[in-house]
This record gives structure tokens, C-alpha cells and sequence, in this order.
């Protein structure tokens, strides 16, 4: 290799680089920790009003998975206008309802070598606070009303 | 009571307040290519229920990496067909990795072809031959699909020039397809060469093959390589290129 073309070695060098760690990767590891903190604070928040352990992680299962699944729920309910009231009705309660957590999963892109561009990074980690800070604001206030 | 329904009222303000901004990420989403995979009931019925739970839950690329393993398995046992199934599913949910869409269109134009064509438990050569076609057309398939993907990539440009250069002998085909993975951003610099060593192949554009030809020549030293030279001299003798424009013998 060494022996090769200057332009050849500086490709082989570009994909040596590209491969390894790199400092894209930071942003991804934020967005999991933001997508974390957002289940937390809902988690926290589901806990105020809940009875027993075993029903808040039963519930935050179904949560987790309805919330990758809000996306899908809030595009087919702001375009499809086909849809039954009581479908619709639906439809707008879980985009309403459910945070949107495939928003979160940057990482599936990274992964395949995609550049996530320092604005959409920014976008998702203001709505990942907002998230977790609007979750945190309605368990406090369900929690200040229980009678200890 | 009342703070139920105040809890519920702020629920629904934040679910109303939040939309757009989810909307806002949603389109530049779409925008960059994220999130293409389309989970519906053909892609259930192919991955299993546990496969399409995982997919959906956002371990997308996870369920990928193992489909991508179990392919390669199936690929050593030369089980053709579960490779494709493999692949295709590989594919389906983790569509913007190159390395998925090229492994696919190798295993299918180039192993999967080769081994139909040897395959003795067929004696017909029409059947073998016709099995291998099919084989080649489900690598350019894959392929195909890969660069709609991916448009923004060279390597599966390259890939599928590479395919109808070494499978269908199409060097204009081939030509072309160089030529737009040159024109992309990080194409490696042969893709240009590699271009216009095939146009120099297709009869009745060799005009057109010697011109780009001779202008790589004169970008310099770096460009001056054997089968470059090569072909220009194919080209100045087909031609009939006066000699004093041609390159010297000695470049040979």
C-alpha cells in the first residue's frame, strides 16, 4: 500500500477514518440519553397515579411501544381524511397522548453512515427537554395533590 | 375531580402543542431519507412476530444485523433461496446501508448465478442458463433498489456498472453507470477511468471514448496509467488519429 498512488492511499485513509471512532457519534449517544431521560420523567409521571410497581412498567411497555408506533398514528390522522370520526378520534388521542419516540432513534441511521446535520440534532434534543420537562411539571403537580 | 381533569386538559394542550414541532421533525426526516422502511403486513408475515415487534420497538437496525448474520450462514450452506429471503428482508428494514444492498446483489448476480450454472442435478443447459439469468436480474434488482434508496452514493452506481460490465457485457450500460457514480461526491477517482475504458468498448462511440480518454491523459502523470494507455492506442489505431496527436510509445 504504501508503494500505491497519493490519491489512492488518502481514500484507503478517508475509509479507515469513516470506519472508526468518530466524533458523529456523540449526537447519537445524546439522543439515547434524551430519549431516556423522556421515558424517565414519563415513567415518573405514570407512577404518581399508579397503584402498584408491576402496573407503571406495564404501562411504560405499552407506552414505549405506542410511542415508536405515534408517528405512523399522527401522519395517517393528519392526512387520511377517508378515515371514520371514531378511527380519527383515535388516532388524534394517540399522537396527542403519546410522545413521539421514533423521532429519537437516530441511531438506526448513524449506524448506516448517515451524517445527522447539527440542526436536526438540535431540533430533537429542544423537543426531548420539552418532553421530559412537561412530564416532570404534570408529575409534580399529580404528586403535590396526593395526601401523603 | 377537578384536578383530573385539569391533568387530562394539560395532557391534551401539550399533545396539541407539541404536534408541530414533531410534524417539523417528521418532514426532515423524510427529507434526509431517515425512517424509510415500510412496516407493513408483507414485511410481518417475512420477519416473524418477534422480528416485527423488535422492529417496530426501535431495534430496527438490531434485527437488521442478525437477519444480515443469518443470511451469511445460509449464504456458507449455499441456501440460495433463504439467502435471498434473508437479504430481502435485510434490506427492507435497513435501507440505507450500502454494504446490505451490495452483499445482496453479489450473493444473488455472482455466487447464486455461478452455482445455478453448475448445478448438476440439472442436465438442461437452457434451464441452467435461464436460472442464471434470473439470478443476474435479482442482483440488478437489488441494486436498482439500492441507488433509489441511496441516491446520494457511489458505490452501488459503481456496483451496478460493475454488473453489467462483468454479467450482461454492456459497457455502454456500464459506461453510464461509472460515469454517475463519478459525478457523486467521495467517488474514488478511477470511476472517472473506469467510465471511459468502457465507452472505448461500445462500437460506434469511439470518438466520443477517445476524447474523454485523451483529456484524462492531459490532466498528468497520475491519470497516465497502463490501461489508459492502453486504450488510447486501441483507440488512436481504430481511429486512424494522425501522428503527431498521438500520445508517445513511450508512455506504453
Amino acid at each position: 500500500m504504501s508503494a500505491a498512488p497519493h490519491e489512492q492511499v488518502d481514500d484507503a485513509l478517508r475509509a479507515v477514518r469513516s470506519s472508526a471512532l468518530n466524533i458523529d457519534i456523540f449526537p447519537g449517544i445524546a439522543v439515547i440519553y434524551l430519549k431516556a431521560r423522556l421515558l424517565a420523567s414519563l415513567t415518573l409521571f405514570v407512577s404518581t397515579f399508579a397503584s402498584t410497581n408491576i402496573f407503571t412498567i406495564v404501562v411504560m411497555v405499552f407506552v414505549y411501544f405506542i410511542g415508536h408506533l405515534q408517528t405512523t398514528a399522527r401522519e395517517y390522522w393528519l392526512q387520511e381524511n377517508s378515515a371514520g370520526w371514531i378511527t380519527r378520534g383515535f388516532l388524534a388521542l394517540v399522537a396527542l397522548i403519546f410522545p413521539d419516540l421514533q423521532a429519537f432513534n437516530l441511531v438506526d441511521e448513524m449506524v448506516a453512515g448517515a451524517l445527522i446535520p447539527i440542526t436536526l440534532f438540535a431540533k430533537t434534543a429542544v423537543l426531548g427537554i420539552f418532553y421530559t420537562t412537561m412530564y416532570a411539571l404534570l408529575a409534580t403537580f399529580v404528586f403535590c395533590g396526593k395526601e401523603l | 375531580m377537578m384536578r383530573f381533569f385539569a391533568i387530562i386538559a394539560a395532557v391534551l394542550v401539550f399533545g396539541v402543542t407539541k404536534l408541530p414541532a414533531e410534524r417539523a421533525l417528521f418532514v426532515q426526516h423524510r427529507q434526509l431519507h431517515f425512517h424509510a422502511v415500510e412496516l407493513n403486513l408483507d414485511l410481518r408475515e417475512q420477519l416473524g412476530q418477534l422480528g416485527f415487534i423488535a422492529a417496530l420497538s426501535g431495534f430496527r437496525s438490531i434485527v437488521a444485523d442478525v437477519l444480515f448474520i443469518q443470511a451469511h450462514v445460509a449464504w456458507e450452506r449455499t441456501e440460495w433461496g433463504r439467502v435471498l429471503l434473508l437479504f430481502r428482508q435485510v434490506t427492507t428494514l435497513q435501507p440505507r446501508v450500502v454494504l446490505f444492498w451490495d452483499m445482496a446483489a453479489w450473493h444473488m448476480a455472482w455466487n447464486a448465478s455461478v452455482a445455478a450454472m453448475n448445478d448438476q442435478t440439472q442436465p438442461r443447459l437452457a434451464l441452467r442458463v435461464k436460472a442464471q439469468r434470473e439470478y443476474f436480474a435479482l442482483g440488478r434488482d437489488f441494486l436498482e433498489r439500492g441507488i433509489q434508496n441511496n441516491p446520494d452514493r457511489p458505490q452501488l452506481y459503481e456496483s451496478l456498472a460493475r454488473l453489467y460490465k462483468d454479467k450482461y457485457q454492456d459497457h455502454a450500460r456500464a459506461s453510464e453507470f461509472f460515469a454517475k457514480a463519478a459525478a457523486l461526491p467521495g467517488a474514488p477517482s478511477y470511476d472517472k477511468r473506469f467510465s471511459a475504458y468502457e465507452l472505448s468498448y461500445c462500437e460506434g462511440r469511439e470518438g466520443e471514448a477517445y476524447e474523454r480518454l485523451r483529456l484524462l491523459y492531459d490532466e498528468g502523470e497520475n491519470q497516465r496509467l497502463p490501461t489508459l494507455i492502453k486504450r488510447l492506442k486501441v483507440l488512436e489505431e481504430k481511429l486512424n488519429i494522425a501522428q503527431d496527436q498521438r500520445i508517445p510509445d513511450r508512455a506504453l
